[in-house]
């Protein structure tokens, strides 16, 4: 694979550093077009000019270019002017029209500069070209210190946008001192007239240099050691500058060092780092050896095609520190893509994962869901079981006991039968009937007992004067309500002989409801009945019932007046 | 005229007990006992009056008779379900597909003929247990879905009904209730079968599963 991927490799790098040049190139061209349009032509160039200009039609002007200070223009035939750097004057013929013969041009503060050349030509030539100039020596440098210093605040400004990069915090740190740095150079001297400017200006300028060496540590992978290094050699920068600030010594022949040995440093560090990148990351390092190659490019088409002080319309040079800034943003750009897709792809792994989650979550509480039933199930079939062997088990078991002794007669036999099959009535109703309402519960237990009363000659009525919706109970205290029903029947038929029997359901306050089952029969001593076995076993029976459905049971009777069973049970509604 | 009873009863026990009861009863005379579904299909164009059937049939469930019976068009008899308990599952499941009641097997004999031609005459009322059950399946229905049977559900007079006979009112007690006749209390009962047994064919084949009578 690597050695199928080298030749696409090269062939991409050579694409991306011919694609610098070329767009580098391109620009310069355009850009010097249009300021040569601009500017003055050779054929104005004085003295040979004056030839020309003497048969101008129009207003006539003289521009100079290259000026230090302020200088006197002496052109013969014409009134002499006082020119300033980057300006136009216009001309007015002199009267007489004599030539002076003196000096072309004179410098007021000492001698004028061997690249200052004076042009002649129609007045807006001249401030055209004079503007060229002022743009070039003067609002370049503002733009240019505007420039970083905006870019190098948004860089810090929008940090939380790469997730506080390390290249775009040193990237930022270093506009700004390019920028500080850049107007220190051209504007500093005069603003700040102060004896520790040069102290000022050159830590400013080697603060610059270390923040590009940390820039460039971050761009080739972060290397703290190397960080450390680069604030040494600030450090001792400083210390040397401050030295020579309190001895006195000359700044110029400190600095001179100084920036050599600084310019060695970087560049080495540049290259080795460039190597560490060529590595780990041969993309960034292609680019920025295309970035590289442009500026060399440019450097040497200014030394060597257009040496000073011939000095071209514009210097190549000047172009490249904007492109770098350009491949930086580039850089920073897709440092931000990468570490946006890198966040992408942990978000969306996350998502996967919360949704694996999901899914075993959903998957075992289906499991408890069905657990949970099964013990549900189980605890109604073990309360089945309970209630079988509580009712309808236990009269099957003694009647089967007896019909073995041969105690019963066949009318005892069908009568246990009777209640056996009733029992299982009444668990089946009270599985059906379980939290529905109790008048309705009632009704149905009235509605099985009917029957077989009306041919005992017996009158079977029931009342309910509970508000509607009626309460209702459970399954289980159900089925003790009707079995406790049930005996107190079945008690009546078998001892009172009685020719009606009335079950009310009624309220009795604090949401309990009570229930009454009296009969006209012959009736009872409470207290007596435990001397007859089988009654008091019938009673006790009730009671146990009253308790399993939280009630209480009141017994009232007398021999011949009738039982009176009173039933009340708290309900939840 | 006697009205004529067709048994449909597998356990020859208890048709023997129901056949007792039917021919000691004035008005009812015993046409014919089948033991099963095949059987009980060849009498039904013998034209009786009340056919007093088992669920549980060897060949087959007493549910697919009823729906059956109801199909033919023509004179409707009355049906009357025979059950063990009386319990929910079997007494709707067999309501819903069209029967007009139904009988406790162990009822004395004596009864079985009076309710027979009480559910004749049409002077029974709903018992209070299928009152009941009925109320719950419409709950339930109308807790599963509003809109589907629309059409279907009972007028807010028959739920009335329903609910005081599932508490117990006679027929006499509810026309009280009602400032109605009792005749006319018979006619909404009429009417409440009639609206059970056209829009619940389907219910009725589903409670028949709950509670075991059909299987597949």
């Amino acid at each position: 694979v690597t050695v199928a991927a080298r030749p696409a490799g090269w062939v991409r790098a050579l694409v991306i550093i011919l694609g610098a040049q070329l767009l580098f190139w391109s620009l310069y061209g355009l850009l010097v077009l249009g300021l040569r349009e601009a500017g003055a032509r050779d054929d104005q160039r004085l003295p040979a000019a004056a030839a020309s200009l003497a048969v101008e039609p129009g207003r006539a002007g003289a521009f100079v270019a290259n000026l230090s200070g302020p200088a006197t223009l002496r052109i013969a035939g014409w009134q002499p002017v006082i020119v300033s750097p980057g300006e136009a004057v216009l001309l007015s013929r002199a009267e007489g029209g004599a030539a002076s013969g003196a000096r072309l041009l004179t410098c007021l503060d000492g001698p004028c500069a061997d690249a200052a050349t004076a042009y002649a030509g129609p007045i807006a030539q001249m401030r055209q070209a004079a503007a060229v100039e002022r743009l070039q020596r003067y609002d370049m440098v503002w733009l240019a210190v505007a420039q970083a210093m905006i870019l190098g605040v948004a860089l810090l400004v929008l940090l939380p946008v790469n997730r506080n990069s390390r290249l775009q915090a040193a990237t930022g740190v270093f506009m700004i001192l390019v920028g500080a740095d850049a107007w220190l150079t051209a504007f500093g001297a005069e603003a700040l007239p102060y004896s520790g400017f040069p102290l000022l200006r050159y830590g400013v300028e080697y603060l610059m240099l270390a923040a590009a060496a940390v820039s460039v540590n971050a761009f080739a992978g972060w290397r703290p050691r190397e960080g450390w290094a680069a604030g040494v050699c600030v450090a001792i920068a400083v210390v040397v500058l401050l030295a020579t600030f309190l001895v006195g010594g000359r700044f110029d022949v400190v600095t001179a060092w100084l920036d050599a040995a600084a310019m060695t440093l970087l560049t080495g560090y540049g290259a080795v780092a460039l190597l560490r990148m060529a590595r780990s990351a041969p993309g960034p390092a292609i680019r920025v050896l295309a970035l590289l190659m442009v500026g060399l490019a440019s450097i040497v088409f200014d030394l060597f095609l257009f040496p000073p002080p011939s000095r071209f319309v514009l210097q190549a040079s000047v172009l490249a520190p904007p492109l770098t800034t350009f491949g930086i943003l580039f850089e920073i750009a897709l440092q931000g893509r990468r570490l946006n897709q890198e966040a992408e792809g942990a978000r969306s792994d996350l998502e996967r994962q919360v949704l694996e989650q999901d899914a075993s979550l959903l998957r075992s509480s289906q499991l408890l869901r069905h657990q949970e039933r099964l013990i549900a199930v189980d605890a109604e079939r073990q309360r089945l079981l309970r209630d079988m062997h509580d009712g309808v088990g236990g009269m099957l078991t003694h009647l089967l006991l007896d019909v073995r002794g041969a105690r019963l007669s066949p009318q005892e036999i069908e009568h246990g039968l009777q209640a056996a099959v009733d029992d299982l009535r009444n668990m089946a109703s009270a599985i059906d009937t379980g939290n529905e309402p109790i008048d309705e519960a009632l009704a149905m237990f009235r509605e099985r007992m009917a029957g077989r009363l009306a041919r005992a000659g017996i009158a079977f009525d029931y009342r309910c004067i509970l508000p509607t919706p009626a309460p209702s109970l459970d399954a289980r205290r159900l089925l003790s309500l009707y079995r406790l029903l049930q005996e107190g029947v079945a008690n009546s038929l078998r001892h009172a002989a009685p020719s009606r029997i009335d079950l009310v359901a009624e309220p009795a306050g604090d949401g309990a409801i009570r229930i009454r089952l009296e009969d006209d029969g012959a009736g009872f001593a409470p207290d007596g009945a435990a001397g007859s076995p089988g009654e008091g076993r019938g009673l006790a029976n009730m009671r146990r019932r009253a308790t399993q459905m939280d009630g209480h049971l009141g017994i009232e009777s007398a021999p011949g007046k009738g039982t009176k069973l009173v039933l009340t049970i708290p309900t939840a509604a | 005229v006697k009205a004529g009873v067709v048994i449909v009863e597998d356990d020859p026990i208890v048709a023997a007990h129901v056949g007792r009861g039917v021919t000691a009863h004035d008005g009812l005379a015993l046409v014919a006992t089948a033991g099963g579904l095949t059987e009980a299909r060849s009498l039904l164009d013998r034209d009786a009056d009340i056919f007093i059937l088992d669920l549980g049939l060897p060949d087959g469930s007493g549910i697919e008779l009823i729906e059956e019976i109801r199909a033919r068009g023509g004179r409707q008899p009355k049906i009357l379900v025979l059950s063990v308990l009386g319990d929910q599952d079997t007494v709707l499941a067999a309501v819903l597909a069209g029967a007009d009641g139904y009988l406790l097997k162990d009822v004395d004999s004596l009864d079985i003929g009076q309710q027979a031609a009480d559910a004749l005459t049409g002077g029974a009322p709903l018992s209070p247990s299928i009152a009941a059950y009925v109320l719950r399946h419409l709950r339930r229905q109308e807790g599963r879905a509003k809109a589907e049977e629309a059409e279907a559900v009972l007028s807010p007079r028959e739920v009335e009904l329903l609910q005081l006979l599932a508490r117990g009112y006679s027929n006499k007690a509810a026309a009280a209730e009602f400032g109605i006749s009792p005749h006319t209390i018979g006619d909404h009962v009429k009417s409440i079968y009639r609206k059970l047994r056209v829009t619940n064919r389907g219910e009725a084949m589903v409670q028949a599963f709950r509670s075991g009578l059909l299987h597949l």
